[in-house]
C-alpha cells in the first residue's frame, strides 16, 4: 500500500509526507504532487530511503 | 516513512481556483474570462488592474472593489484585492491563507484522481486539513 498523507494548514503551507514507498519511487508520486501545488520549499529523505539504495546498489555490484 | 517535503502553493489552475472561491463561499458569484477584464472600484469606477477570475464588488462586501486574479505571463495568478478591502472586508492575508488551502485541496484531489488515487479527507483540531491518498 503507497500512502501520501498531505495536511493543509490556514495560513497555506503544506505538509507532505509519502509511506511504503520503495527507493526513488517515492521522489516520482510525490513529485507529481509537489508540482501540482507549486514550490518545494523543503525536503528531506528518511533513513529507510537511504538503506533502501544502498541495498540495491549492493545487489547490483553482488 | 521515506519523504518528506514542504510546499508553497501558487494559483495555476483555473477550475480548481474558481472551485477554492466557492468553497469560501462564493458558489456561483464567480465570473471567468479568456481575456482580462477592468476591475471596478466601489463608485463605479474602473481600475486600472485587469483580472481573468473576478468576483463583483457587491458579492464581496459594503463599500466593497471588485476583486480579481490575473494571470500572469508563467500562468501563474496574482490576486488584486484593494487595501480598502483587506483591512474593513477582512480580505486579508488570513483569508489569502484559507484560500490557498482550499485552492490545494482541490488541486491534490484532481491530481490524486489522474493518477489513481483513492482520497480521504478530515479536518484536524488545529484548522488544517488532511487528505490521505492511496492506492
Amino acid at each position: 500500500m503507497q500512502e501520501i498523507i498531505i495536511d493543509f494548514d490556514e495560513s497555506g503551507e503544506v505538509r507532505m509526507e509519502g509511506k511504503g514507498f520503495q527507493g526513488k519511487s517515492c521522489d516520482e508520486a510525490m513529485g507529481a504532487f509537489e508540482k501540482a501545488l507549486g514550490v518545494v520549499t523543503d525536503r528531506k529523505n528518511k533513513p529507510e530511503y537511504f538503506r533502501a539504495e544502498v541495498k540495491s546498489n549492493a545487489h547490483q555490484r553482488a | 516513512m521515506s519523504h518528506y517535503s514542504e510546499v508553497a502553493i501558487e494559483f495555476t489552475d483555473e477550475g480548481c481556483l474558481v472551485a477554492a472561491l466557492s468553497r469560501l463561499g462564493f458558489e456561483g458569484k464567480v465570473e471567468v474570462h479568456q481575456n482580462p477584464q477592468t476591475l471596478y472600484g466601489y463608485q463605479g469606477d474602473a481600475r486600472s488592474q485587469k483580472a481573468h477570475i473576478i468576483i463583483r464588488r457587491h458579492h464581496v462586501g459594503r463599500a466593497a472593489n471588485d476583486l480579481g486574479f490575473e494571470r500572469q505571463a508563467d500562468g501563474s495568478y496574482r490576486a488584486w484585492v484593494s487595501e480598502y478591502d483587506q483591512k474593513y472586508n477582512k480580505y486579508d492575508d488570513a483569508w489569502l491563507g484559507r484560500l490557498k488551502q482550499a485552492y490545494g485541496i482541490e488541486k491534490v484531489r484532481k491530481e490524486a484522481k489522474k493518477k489513481g488515487y483513492r482520497v480521504s479527507e478530515q479536518k484536524l483540531d488545529d484548522g488544517r486539513i488532511r487528505l490521505v491518498c492511496r492506492r
